[in-house]
């Protein structure tokens, strides 16, 4: 399901199965090769991939919060907001149709003005762990590098803040502190050293002791919380060592859940190790609807996405002329109100007016 | 002409009387040594003029924004400037490749008209090299004081660290640390060179003029310099190597530079016609910056005859040319978005003109590309105050035209859900014209106590100069 | 004098007159002598028979070392102290490295011309005879002198006085060592 493009990947790696391509990365008619298994690049015992299914996500923002609360990012306040300073390592993106796209396959005429109840369509992203990654290449202080997991990791210690790896990101999925948003007051950010300093007791005590809190001027971004992960690996082994079988040290799949998959409360994040194909990752990324946000660009991302359908049957009974995002919901959700003999106008419990689908043709 | 005596042999050229192609006068009025050297040394031994004062305290006032600005920065945050996701490079990107920009000029006179035995630029090079001297000490503020943490700066430097990791050599802002370095280094040490024999009149006039102060400190920098020919000819040597070596770096810093961007992936930075374009576009920017200084200060020093209508002929006609360059660049650009069928790439240059930063590429196109076009008549190189006022467009047109090609492609890349407009602050603004008073300040410091011309250049491109000149009738 | 001299030294007024004198002084088999001239006069190397500069040969050392040593620093670096996967790029090429190769090639080079040709010429010298010289101000700015120091074999006072003369030097004195 990914563009008209030409594969990236060549005949070779076309072949290859998806564990495959995330260790040994083939490059095609490239002249670089990269470091892959066994040149020095991509040699755990796990390679982490994560899937997202567009189709379950109901755009709760749950796994926002999540990511909040277990990577200790920071609240920037409304001022830094509206400058566009916020620091969420997950953001759900929400795209509006104004049904002209999508008229034409049904038919129908389409919209000539934007719908007040527009159709959304909506997409969580967070890094997407590329394994060609674009803003690993240009950090002049290799602060972001690649693991041997295939986690793009940021240390926070080395960033010096050039601010390049943003930059070079195409999702835009950094973030950058502008202001030492965890000791400072945020009403007095810009009176800098001149401000109060310091993290109130109350504040500290929220913060996860797992995870660094980071200074101003260095680089965030998710990072598919590598502190589970290492927590992960470190208890299987402790466990497999008190076992007797210290060599098995491959965490069992769903061992390991990142914050946002913890939280999500239709399991439409799914996080786990591709190396092994009956993991739920690897059969999620298995389905035919499995694409790449960006694919084009040949930067290998982990996170993939499970792209959205609907079915344009007119024979199914959710069928509308064009789809509409709060008739769809509220047909699937009350069928029994959605009486086809009443075709009169109808009110939703919030006091908004519906127009039946056979009227449509500008939804007010 | 001397050949068609000496070629008397072939009986054509008798018939065909051959032109004579004239040479340019590059010091007009027959002026002697002695002249040279008055008229330069004058304005540093003389009295210091109420102008300069005036000049150099408004100077030191501009140039106190940027000091308290990035005073400001250091101490609070990145944050005071108008960054934002996902415009994470604004204003001070925009300034380093401006003031960078500009310094190229200098060192494409200094180095690349030697090699090209282009003996006009002997009257403009000192102050031209001066400039671009200045010009890297501007542009590099910016570079230093915009990362995050930049007292960790030296992280970008192979020295050892706690950590034992190395640079990525991969990354082109660690290729800038090295072209820029060494610009600046090579930029001082090719000036410092061509000023040693300069520094070694002043000191002995000061000698003689009792002034031993003086004299001792401009004889420590003219390393002993006494005109022996044998020193000359490993001068001359070692001058040639800094220019032949100078062209490619000059050339390769403004492409490095311009690797910034090429390099990355955002639809608008990506593409290959960036290095020669960048280039290009600096030796625009610098000539526009030299005609903007030396236009005012021959008219204050009358050094009409050592800085003639011809140097400014030749000044116009190479911003012209890069003008052009610069403008066939932009047409190029657009075709090829076209032509790609990139849906990024198309968008991105829509965006530009149309966007909400439209107003910066129109202001980009009517400077960069139409006001240079003036300089095609000779009206208007001859119009002194004109080209002052056309030289000071360009300087404005090439800070729009990095201003459009930075925020504008950052302002709105792949992703719709990250677009964001720039709003610069005070603090960036200020910054930023504090960067002139910056340069102000070194520039007048440099035509009060420097020679502002190299008196040697200058008279071995004089007609006296020529050991054969007493054996033909030239 | 009755101290020795360090040499003669003669003026001239035009370049054309100091390059046809300098012939005159290198035909006449000196070796220890030396033209100063506010500017480097054109064709005057030859006049005085003076081979060519070895300064180049500095400089290319120099741009070699810049080289080799921004390609070694890089490989040791990627390959071998610290190799990371970044970017999926290979841990050594020579196409990345050699940006950075590139300018250290063209700064070492600039130091190693400059240093050679400071060593080559004997500078920092800030005491020399000539220097001393009352009217050393005007061979730095607008005439032509030639120095013939008294350490040269064929060196005669009256006869080299007399060879100067000829090849129409004026006012021509001993400078004092």
């Amino acid at each position: 399901m990914e563009a008209e493009t030409p594969s990236n990947i060549g005949e070779v790696g076309e072949k290859m199965s998806p564990a495959e391509r995330a260790t040994q990365i083939p490059r095609g008619n490239s002249l670089y090769s990269t470091p892959s298994t066994g040149k020095g690049g991509f040699d755990g015992h796990h390679q982490w991939g994560m899937s997202i299914d567009l189709n379950t996500c109901i755009a709760c923002n749950a796994c926002v919060v999540a990511c909040q609360a277990e990577n200790n990012i920071p609240i920037v306040g409304k001022d830094q907001s509206l400058r566009g300073r916020q620091m969420h390592w997950i953001r759900i993106d929400r795209y509006y149709s104004d049904g002209n796209a999508d008229a034409a396959p049904f038919g129908a005429e389409g919209n000539r003005e934007i719908p007040e109840d527009p159709q959304t369509s909506v997409q969580p992203v967070a890094c997407v762990h590329c394994e060609l990654a674009p803003c690993e290449t240009v950090c002049p202080v290799n602060a972001t590098v690649h693991d041997d997991e295939g986690i793009n990791t940021m240390a926070y210690n080395r960033c010096i803040g050039t601010r390049y790896c943003a930059n070079n990101c195409p999702y835009k999925v950094r973030r950058f502190n502008y202001f030492d948003y965890n000791q400072r007051q945020l009403d007095s950010l810009y009176l800098g050293p001149m401000g109060p300093h310091g993290m109130p007791e109350l504040v500290k005590m929220v913060k996860n002791p797992e995870v660094t809190i980071r200074m101003r001027g260095v680089m965030e971004k998710c990072t598919y919380c590598v502190q589970r992960v290492e927590n992960g690996k470190i208890r299987h082994k402790v466990k497999m060592a008190q076992a007797g079988t210290p060599g098995e040290v491959e965490v069992p799949d769903g061992t390991i859940k990142t914050a946002c998959q913890q939280v999500c409360p239709v399991e439409a994040i799914v996080f786990g190790n591709i190396l092994d194909p009956k993991s739920a990752v690897s059969q999620a990324k298995a389905r035919e609807q499995d694409y790449a946000l960006l694919g084009y660009l040949n930067i290998r991302p982990r996170t993939t996405y499970l792209g959205r359908l609907r079915n344009p049957n007119p024979k199914m009974p959710d069928y509308a002329a064009q789809p509409l995002s709060r008739v769809e919901q509220h047909r699937k959700n009350h069928p029994a109100s959605m009486d086809e003999s009443e075709p009169a106008k109808k009110k939703t419990p919030e006091g908004h007016t519906m127009v039946p689908a056979k009227n449509s043709g500008g939804l007010s | 002409m001397a050949h068609a005596e000496h070629a008397a042999s072939a009986p054509i050229l008798q018939e065909v009387k051959p032109a004579v192609l004239p040479r340019a006068v590059l010091v007009e009025n027959n002026r002697s040594f002695t002249w040279i050297t008055d008229k330069i040394c004058g304005i540093i031994e003389g009295k210091t003029p109420a102008w300069w004062w005036v000049c150099f305290c408004v100077a030191c006032f501009v140039a106190s924004f940027t000091v308290v600005g990035i005073t400001y920065l250091i101490a609070t945050g990145v944050g005071v400037w108008g960054h934002r996701n996902p415009v994470n490079w604004g204003w001070p990107i925009v300034n380093f490749v401006f003031w960078i920009g500009i310094g190229h000029a200098g060192t494409l006179i200094s180095a690349i008209l030697c090699l090209l035995r282009q003996k006009w630029r002997t009257s403009i090079n000192r102050a031209a090299e001066a400039m671009t001297i200045f010009a890297v000490v501007c542009a590099a503020i910016f570079p230093v004081f915009h990362i995050g943490r930049v007292w960790y700066a030296w992280f970008l430097f192979p020295i050892p660290n706690y950590n034992e990791i190395w640079q990525n050599f991969r990354s082109p802002l660690e290729w800038d640390v090295f072209a820029v370095s060494t610009y600046g280094t090579v930029s001082v040490l090719f000036w410092y060179i061509g000023l040693i024999p300069d520094l070694a009149i002043l000191r002995d006039r000061f000698y003689m003029s009792g002034n031993k102060l003086r004299s001792s400190l401009y004889g420590f920098f003219a390393m002993g310099w006494r005109g022996s020919n044998r020193h000359w000819s490993n001068y001359e040597m070692a001058y040639m190597i800094l220019a032949g070596v100078a062209t490619p770096l000059v050339l390769s810093v403004h492409t490095i530079v311009s690797f910034d961007f090429a390099v990355s992936l955002i639809p608008g930075w990506h593409t290959t016609i960036f290095p020669p374009y960048f280039v290009a576009g600096a030796i625009f920017s610098g000539f526009g910056m030299v005609l903007t200084l030396m236009l005012p200060l021959r008219a204050i020093y009358h050094l009409e005859d050592l800085i003639t209508q011809y140097h400014i002929d030749c000044m116009c006609k190479i911003t012209l040319a890069t003008g052009t360059i610069v403008g066939y660049a932009y047409a190029m650009e657009f075709f090829i978005a076209w032509y790609s069928a990139n849906p990024y790439e198309g968008f991105t240059f829509i965006n530009r003109a149309f966007g909400p930063y439209w107003w910066s590429y129109w202001i980009m196109i009517s400077c960069n590309v139409i006001t240079p076009q003036f300089f095609w008549f000779k009206s208007v190189r001859n119009n002194t105050t004109f080209v002052w006022v056309l030289s000071l467009f360009v300087n404005v047109g090439m800070w729009f035209e990095r201003f459009v090609i930075i925020c504008t492609s950052l302002t709105r890349d792949f992703l719709p859900s990250s677009w964001g407009v720039l709003s610069p602050t005070v603090v960036d603004i200020f910054t930023f014209f504090g960067t002139f008073g910056v340069f102000s300040v070194l520039f007048l410091l440099f035509i009060r106590f420097l020679p502002i011309m190299p008196m040697a250049e200058l008279k071995a491109v004089t007609p006296q100069a020529d050991a054969f000149a007493g054996d033909d009738h030239h | 004098m009755a101290a020795q001299s360090y040499g003669l030294i003669a003026h001239f007024t035009t370049a054309s007159a100091l390059y046809k004198a300098a012939k005159k002084v290198r035909d006449a088999g000196y070796r220890n002598w030396d033209c100063i001239t506010p500017f480097p006069v054109h064709g005057l190397d030859g006049a005085m028979g003076l081979r060519r500069s070895i300064v180049p040969r500095i400089s290319l050392a120099g741009g070699l070392t810049g080289f080799t040593t921004g390609m070694s620093l890089i490989y040791f670096a990627d390959k071998f102290a610290y190799p990371l996967v970044v970017g999926g790029k290979p841990f050594f090429s020579p196409m990345f490295a050699f940006p950075v190769s590139y300018e250290l090639t063209i700064l070492f080079t600039a130091f190693a011309t400059i240093i050679g040709m400071f060593i080559v010429n004997g500078l920092p010298m800030h005491y020399h005879p000539v220097l001393k010289y009352d009217h050393v101000v005007r061979g730095m700015s607008d005439t032509f002198f030639i120095v013939i120091e008294a350490r040269d074999p064929r060196f005669n006072l009256a006869n080299t006085r007399a060879l100067l003369e000829q090849a129409g030097g004026t006012e021509i004195k001993e400078l004092e060592a």
